[in-house]
């Protein structure tokens, strides 16, 4: 399973870079930068109520289990709803036609897999991180620094996609240096994590799906209102545009072995994602955490449904050539789609929203990073501190 | 909690009764989902045809569409009902065999 991991996560910066790559579309828009400011004091003023709060442990890495089922449902959406399924899914149906829709598919599948096999035994246990689990069964130390290895390795490699991404973004909308954009995204995700730990990640979390969810419907509704609420006459309209080929699999995907390659990849990479296990430990009890991951996918699936009305709708409103000529990989379909329906001021709350995503992503990975660091790595292994109980339940 | 304890649960026929139901209703759920993703998948690999032929005569929707949608509606709908049937009877089983053991 760690193997898969690495795969995904190296799939994951592969794809990712090409975000960074992309021409300035828009100069400093101040009602994007308003949305920006709005949306940082909102969150560390979260950050800093929460701070108030975390004493023990148990708030600092699982939000003091407070968080009820439908909240935390948002936030596990929250953390799978990355730029990545935003800007990179929306750009890949518009770029690549209906193969775009396999991705959400597959990352959508990885869901009731962890619900009927790993959710249920993780909770039970009533830990912190996916290590502590593991160590409960086997060997504590090499398990402990294998386990927190592995989580970090991913989330490194996760979090400097995603950092590229955000300091491209702001640097699109502010209009300030790339190298400043991403030392500012690093000092504010630094002060999420170490003063309002899940508790403040999972609000931040929460905000931002609530926020996603919010501006991805309005692009779709806008969209469907030009074509009469009928996506056939939207599906014509992309033949008559794109070709008949956008609208069959085959764009992507080319031979049977990437199809299934691609499948099992798709699938079991998103079941282990670190920063996603945590979540399941902030509710109170096994009930709730049921009922999180019923609403999660359900957002979800309809976030992904969305997503792809939006990439078929760039096609048509903004045109092809457009979108390539911004992006190769197309990663600016969503924001450019929002320009065409709303202007500059519409593109703006679209720009804020996927920067929202991406610090929300960003704090949710540090905090996993931090825990595998401190909790497995320094508790568990260099001060061997939970050694003596362990040993007591084996 | 001591080794007989331990023991005494663990052979309890409740337990053991309770533990088969939820490693079997788990894998029946399991299988259906892997298999609808497959399917899919597969179909995706040597059917492509089909899924890129028109929805009916004339019609820009292509097959592939629904079918697309509707594993996306079906994985939820599966987890709908896993929901349902754990916080329905799985809980109120386990909370049942505590109170056994309590006493």
């Amino acid at each position: 399973m760690k193997k898969i991991i690495y795969a995904w996560a190296g799939l994951l910066t592969v794809s990712l870079p090409s975000l960074a790559g992309d021409e300035a579309i828009v100069g400093m828009n101040p009602l994007a930068v308003t949305f920006f400011l709005l949306f940082v004091v909102a969150t560390l003023g979260i950050t800093y109520w929460a701070a108030k709060r975390s004493r023990t442990a148990t708030e600092f890495y699982a939000a003091g289990r407070s968080i009820s089922g439908f909240q935390n449902g948002l936030a596990l959406a929250g953390d799978y709803m990355s730029a990545a399924s935003f800007l990179g899914i929306a750009g890949m149906v518009a770029t690549k036609g209906y193969d775009g829709l396999i991705y959400s598919i597959g990352f959508l599948v990885g869901w009731p897999v962890i619900m009927f096999l790993i959710a249920e035994p993780l909770r039970n246990l009533g830990k912190y991180t996916f290590a502590d689990v593991v160590a409960y069964r086997l060997q504590l130390k090499p398990i402990k620094i294998l386990a927190a290895l592995g989580s970090i390795a991913v989330v490194i490699l996760y979090l400097i996609a995603q950092m590229v991404g955000s300091g491209k973004l702001i640097q699109l909308v502010f209009g300030i240096p790339y190298e400043f954009a991403v030392v500012i995204i690093g000092a504010l995700m630094i002060t999420y994590v170490l003063f309002g730990g899940m508790l403040a990640t999972t609000w931040v979390q929460i905000i931002k799906a609530v926020l996603l969810l919010g501006g991805a419907t309005i692009m779709t509704v806008w969209t469907l209102v030009k074509f009469g609420f009928s996506p056939e006459s939207l599906f014509q309209s992309v033949k008559e545009t794109a070709g008949e080929k956008w609208l069959q699999p085959g764009g992507l995907v080319s031979n049977p072995i990437d199809a299934i390659s691609l499948g099992l990849a798709l699938m079991f990479g998103t079941a282990g994602l670190p920063h996603i296990l945590m979540r399941f430990y902030t509710v109170r009890d096994a009930k709730e955490a049921r009922k999180s991951v019923f609403f999660a996918t359900g957002f979800i699936g309809y976030f992904y449904i969305l997503t792809f009305v939006i990439g078929f709708g760039a096609v048509v409103l903004v045109g092809l050539e457009k979108i390539t000529s911004i992006g190769k990989g197309g990663n600016m379909a969503a924001p450019l789609l929002a320009q065409a329906l709303g202007g500059d001021a519409f593109l703006g709350f679209i720009a804020a929203v996927a920067f929202a995503t991406i610090l929300a992503v960003v704090a949710g990975l540090t905090l996993a990073g931090a825990s595998a660091l401190s909790h497995d790595l320094y508790v568990g292994v260099f001060r061997k501190v939970n050694l003596q109980r362990n040993r007591k339940l084996k | 909690m001591n080794r007989d304890e331990l023991k005494k649960i663990l052979t309890d026929p409740d337990f053991q009764n309770l533990m088969k139901k939820v490693s079997s209703v788990s894998f029946i759920f399991t299988a259906a989902i892997l298999f609808v993703y497959y399917s899919f998948i597969l179909l995706l690999a040597y059917g492509k045809e089909f899924l890129g032929q028109p929805l009916s005569e004339g019609s820009a929707t292509t097959v592939g569409i629904p079918i697309g949608i509707g594993v996306i509606v079906l994985a939820w709908v599966l987890t709908g009902l896993y929901v349902y049937w754990a916080n329905k009877n799985y809980d109120p089983m386990v909370k049942q065999l505590r109170e056994k053991f309590r006493r």
